[in-house]
């Protein structure tokens, strides 16, 4: 049934000829939370989740015009969703620095220019882009790392 | 003819020969087992335990991994600390992190994982990494082939590789600086072959009673800006461009990112504006190095998982199209 569900949803099985995994989504409380599960994973990784995709408006559409229907629990759980604000504002940058500051030792600082009234590195000064760096370049040890400094401060 | 001049004239460029055809096979062979090892990761169905070390930062992790259908799954459960899980299909990463009174999930670029570490394309390692054979481990229950990385030059680091004797898996790896001192480590206490083709593993351990949050900073804009020209050192390519947007500010900060296959490396340029401190100097941690400088009105960064001198000729040989 589940792969019946996951084909479903990744729109390899004709909507039509699945009548009866539609009754089964409605019937069974085991099935219809897989259903809701494989959602949230495939939607989120075709980054459609937070706009229904066509497949499943569809397939909510069809459960939606049966007389016994229980609310579809795909609907409820994106009810629960809500945006957050983008990490990379100025107040979160100076949150994950102060964060990540803890853990980072050895600071060398180098002869500076003449001209340019600068500042030398400090720890907190370049954490927001080694959080950057951690976030987006691929390596896979460096996202445990980064997973070390968000954990530290919360 | 003399024996002595028989010697000289045939056995002893025959035995040179012998000798260096045997190591060139030798290197050719461990280059093969690094292939077996990169396809292995992902093409196996496997289940096991594995730790990384990071100085004193230790975490362990639950890991499913499937093949099927030529598509490759994972699950990831972080057991220590904050509870975290991270599902990859293909290339997509998705993370369910919990934070505090609700989940948040975060997308993901594909990134190689645990123990899909060493990249299928091994030709932009053979430029750069020597192979050189170790000997034989147990690790996690398992006889492993330890083979050595060792870099051409001082702008990337030792790796250390513990390969599954019959499946290749790469069972173990490790980050050595030029002074021998290991710097991370990432590998299995336990790890089993899985039999089953049911992909039921694959999905989230959904908490009912907590709110789950989009991250929308990982809605990423990539872009093909070729303002900023990197000379960078021999082996590394830029992977990706991406442009992040600081709140309250009108700039963006591009973010190039480079690898030599292995290791990985960002440079930041942001536009200097009124009233911006310019940053510079470098820094070390454990295995990351960040070197920052100002340069015609832009101050840039680079942070990255390789020696001090790589990001800092990196930072000092960024130009600009004119």
């Amino acid at each position: 049934m589940k792969q019946q569900l996951s084909a479903l949803v990744d729109g390899e099985v004709d909507v039509e000829r699945c009548e009866h995994i539609f009754l089964a989504a409605k019937s069974t409380g085991e099935v219809a939370q897989a259903w809701r599960e494989y959602h949230v994973i495939r939607d989120v990784m075709r980054e459609d989740y937070w706009n229904e995709s066509d497949l499943t408006s569809r397939i909510m559409a069809n459960l939606d015009e049966e007389p016994t229907v229980l609310a579809p629990q795909a609907v409820s759980a994106s009810e629960k969703v809500t945006h957050i604000r983008p990490r990379f504002n100025t107040y979160s940058w100076s949150i994950a620095a102060s964060v990540a500051a803890a853990f980072f030792v050895g600071l060398f600082v180098f002869n500076q220019p003449e001209t340019n009234p600068t500042i030398q590195i400090a720890d907190k000064d370049t954490d927001q882009y080694v959080v950057a760096h951690h976030n987006y370049a691929p390596s896979s040890a460096t996202y445990y790392m980064q997973n070390v400094a968000f954990n530290a401060g919360e | 003819m003399s024996l002595k001049l028989v010697f000289r004239g045939f056995f002893l460029p025959a035995l040179l020969l012998a000798v260096f055809n045997q190591s060139v096979h030798a290197e050719e062979d461990l280059w093969v087992t690094m292939q077996k090892t990169a396809s292995a990761a992902r093409e196996l169905n496997y289940q096991g335990l594995f730790v990384y070390h990071n100085g004193a930062t230790i975490r362990s992790v639950q890991i499913t991994h499937m093949y099927e259908g030529g598509r490759e799954f994972s699950r990831n459960v972080v057991l220590d600390g904050r509870p975290r899980e991270v599902f990859s299909e293909g290339d997509d990463i998705v993370i369910f992190n919990a934070k505090n009174d609700k989940i948040v999930i975060e997308k993901r670029r594909g990134q190689n994982l645990f123990p899909a570490m060493l990249p299928t394309q091994l030709y932009p390692l053979k430029q750069n990494y020597k192979l050189k054979y170790i000997g034989q481990e147990r690790i996690a229950g398992r006889l492993a082939q330890v083979i050595d990385m060792v870099p051409n030059d001082n702008l990337r680091y030792q790796y250390r590789v513990w390969s599954d004797a019959e499946y290749g898996l790469l069972l173990k790896m490790s980050m050595v600086d030029a002074q021998g001192h290991t710097l991370e480590q990432i590998g299995f206490n336990q790890v089993a072959m899985l039999q089953t083709k049911d992909l039921d593993w694959f999905q989230p351990k959904i908490d009912a009673t907590k709110p789950y949050v989009m991250d929308d900073s990982t809605d990423l804009t990539h872009t093909e800006d070729n303002l900023v020209i990197a000379n960078l050192p021999t082996g590394y390519k830029k992977v990706d461009q991406i442009q992040l947007k600081v709140h309250g500010k009108n700039t963006t900060v591009q973010q190039l990112i480079f690898s030599d296959g292995l290791a990985s490396v960002s440079l930041f340029v942001e536009p200097m504006v009124k009233g911006m401190q310019a940053r510079v100097g470098k820094k070390n941690m454990g295995s990351t190095n960040v070197y920052a400088h100002v340069l015609n009105g832009y101050q840039l960064v680079v942070v990255g998982e390789v020696p001090a001198q790589t990001v800092e000729q990196i930072a000092l040989q960024v130009t600009f199209k004119k």
